[in-house]
């Protein structure tokens, strides 16, 4: 059995069920739905391409559990889940906001109803949170400065607090 | 006039659709333009996925950016880092108390090695971070930690064996003043100056939520922690290292009972008033509790129902006192010289999830209850420690799944026919021994490439043998090359010389 989804650039996409049930506002919407395609105003063809990709391969895979935050954390990104988030900057983006809109837990692990606090304690403990953990990769030792050229930040800190700053971390830069 | 107001509206609507399509072809050049221009100013070719797209991360929302940031720090860098980068991700992180709850108490200081920063704080306050975790080596510096990781439950850790008796009130007094501080992960060394500052954490703040403890040396362990768990009932793992227990003196003379009370949560002098006990800790995952016996002669039946990890030290009789249906890995160290029901008849022992099995046998070991049991997932077994009971010989579970076996011991490989027999289903096995005996390895291989007890094996690693021997060199040779003096699946034998080091023998895969 398929559906049909429909992205923000009027591309529709034929999906085996199995593999559309690894999204959770899918899933949600499939029984409401009946045989109409799904809408995604705010996913394009490309990146919705691209989930559908990790979809196909992890379609077998057990359905993540809700986790209380009481397990081992991991950081581990397998092997595959490492090539497939191997794309260009804006397509890593592009992903991350859309696993976040589309509810991906294994993709994206952010529960937007429920407070920060509870909210980072829960991706703490989720092992698939690739997105994440890919840019939280990029930004690992690296100096403010290439940290702001990576990701085209504006160093926006009056002198006042740059001098502050520098105080702080005086020691810090000499290691 | 009607046909003039309808065209005349049809235009305007036209028109009004038109400029609406200007305006955000403008706004969209002129966004790409902003792009443009920030792209070109900082684009580096040497890094490797820049795109026009690159300024992206700056319209994450704040919860996205969040989630980030918790990857960063949950990989053992420091917040601090994060605060340095821009006013967004400044106030994003030191607003996040989550980022700041891994806090150490510390009397010694760390050394400027890698992986340690040094910050200085508020102009003078001297602050050590290690990987995501707060260094506090003052009551000061404490105090500050708690300040930026408010009401997030923490991850403490206590080292303060050092303390000058003096200072107790300094570190107490930053406890007494904190409001709303909760700990969920705990690990401590019970030093004198511990197990105060311990009972004063217990008074002061939330423990009650606790989900993880780990305690070294534990010399001393409060009532008052002990009470706490219990009535929080969250505990998810429990870890008292075995060795260091065993080799510092005990201050505290009820320290046995207490350890007992928090694996069951019921006070250990009424346990023996109970027949059967739920653990009232039912989210434990992980129990390592090597230490003295348990569950011994006067446990009760005790049932914990997610219990996944066992580290425990008792005489295999008393098994049947427990339930763990969902144990996955079971580290047990025979130890029934203190056991009043040595030698008792064993019932079979059922674990269903059970996959991974690790005996510290001894010589006189009774070995039936290793074959009796019902371990139907079991892949991995494996005997470590000074001897293997050859007499009678272990004979392991008949489980399909068994595919590992391991010996690690001092002494010389005592593996029986029986032993061998029974490893049908096996298709690793490592053997190590420190036996200067040569012939002791001789018969092993032969015992296990002429009758061919394991016929599924496809890997065998063995040492460490005393020194490179011709005859043995030529028998693996001989193995490896011809299909009929080999098991069909087999891929290799590695040998361990101690004078040669490892060497492979390797199937060639188109014989």
């Amino acid at each position: 059995m398929s559906i049909t989804i429909v992205t923000s650039d009027n591309e529709q996409f034929c999906v085996e069920k199995l593999v559309a049930q690894r999204i959770a506002l899918i899933e949600d919407m499939v029984e409401n739905a009946g045989d109409r395609p799904i809408p995604l105003p705010n996913v394009t063809a490309s990146v919705l391409r691209k989930i559908l990709e990790y979809c196909e391969h992890h379609k077998n895979d057990p359905l993540p559990p809700y986790d209380d935050g009481s397990r081992s954390r991991t950081t581990h990104i397998s092997e595959w889940d490492q090539k497939f988030i191997t794309v260009d900057q804006e397509m890593l983006f592009e992903i991350i906001l859309a696993a976040n809109y589309l509810e991906m837990k294994p993709l994206l692990y952010v529960r937007l109803n429920v407070p920060r606090v509870q909210c980072l304690t829960a991706c703490n403990a989720v092992a698939g949170d690739i997105g994440c953990k890919t840019v939280a990769n990029m930004i690992k030792g690296k100096s403010p400065e290439e940290i702001r050229k990576l990701f085209n930040i504006v160093n926006n800190f009056t002198p006042e607090e740059e001098a502050q700053i520098r105080k702080e971390a005086e020691w810090a830069e000499d290691r | 006039m009607k046909d003039f107001l309808k065209t005349g509206w049809q235009l305007w609507v036209s028109l009004n659709a038109k400029v609406d399509d200007l305006a955000i072809q403008f706004l969209d050049e002129l966004v790409f333009s902003q792009y443009a221009d920030e792209f070109i100013d900082s684009y580096d070719p040497s890094v490797i996925g820049s795109s026009l797209g690159s300024a992206r991360l700056g319209f994450l929302p704040d919860e996205l950016l969040l989630a980030i940031f918790t990857q960063f720090v949950m990989d053992c860098n420091s917040p601090w880092h994060l605060t340095l980068v821009c006013r967004r991700w400044r106030a994003l992180a030191l607003g996040a108390a989550a980022l700041w709850t891994d806090i150490t108490l510390s009397d010694s200081p760390p050394s400027n090695a890698h992986g340690i920063d040094v910050w200085r704080i508020h102009h003078r306050i001297r602050l050590v971070s290690r990987g995501s975790t707060t260094v506090c080596e003052t009551p000061p510096v404490f105090e500050d930690a708690l300040k930026r990781a408010r009401s997030a439950p923490l991850r403490l850790a206590v080292r303060l064996s050092q303390q000058n008796i003096n200072d107790l009130k300094n570190w107490y007094s930053v406890l007494a003043q904190s409001k709303g501080v909760s700990v969920r992960t705990l690990e401590f060394d019970t030093s004198p100056f511990g197990v105060g500052f311990l009972t004063a954490l217990c008074q002061s703040v939330e423990v009650r939520n606790l989900e993880q403890v780990v305690t070294y040396a534990p010399r001393g362990l409060p009532p008052l922690l002990i009470t706490a768990l219990q009535t929080g009932q969250r505990l998810t793992s429990l870890n008292v290292p075995f060795e260091l227990f065993l080799r510092l003196d005990r201050d505290d003379v009820g320290l046995h009972l207490r350890l007992k009370e928090l694996a069951t949560g019921f006070p250990a002098r009424n346990l023996a008033d109970f027949d059967n006990v739920i653990s009232k800790y039912q989210k434990l995952h992980r129990l390592r509790i090597p230490f003295g016996i348990w569950p011994g002669c006067r446990s009760p039946h005790i049932k914990l129902p997610l219990l996944e990890t066992l580290s425990t030290q008792c005489s295999p009789c008393h098994l049947g006192k427990v339930d763990f249906p969902v144990l996955q890995t079971f580290f047990i160290t025979i130890n029934d010289r203190e056991c009043l029901c040595r030698y008792q008849a064993t019932a079979s022992y059922c674990f269903p999830c059970l996959t991974e099995l690790n005996i510290v046998p001894t010589q006189e070991t009774d070995t039936a209850w290793i074959r009796d049991m019902k371990v139907p997932s079991l892949e991995r077994i494996a005997f470590d420690g000074e001897s293997f009971p050859a007499d009678p010989p272990v004979v392991l579970p008949a489980v399909p799944r068994l595919k590992y076996f391991l010996m690690a011991t001092i002494a010389a490989f005592p593996l029986s026919d029986e032993t061998f027999r029974s490893m049908s289903s096996v298709e690793n096995v490592i053997l190590f021994s420190l036996s200067d005996d040569l012939v002791l390895y001789e018969q092993t291989l032969y015992a296990l490439f002429m009758d061919m007890p394991c016929p599924r094996l496809r890997t065998l690693t063995i040492g460490t043998v005393p020194h490179f021997s011709i005859h043995i060199d030529l028998y693996l040779k001989q193995v490896v090359r011809s299909s009929a003096r080999r098991p069909p699946l087999l891929e290799h034998i590695d040998v361990l010389w101690k004078d040669y080091g490892l060497h492979r023998y390797s199937v060639d895969p188109d014989d």
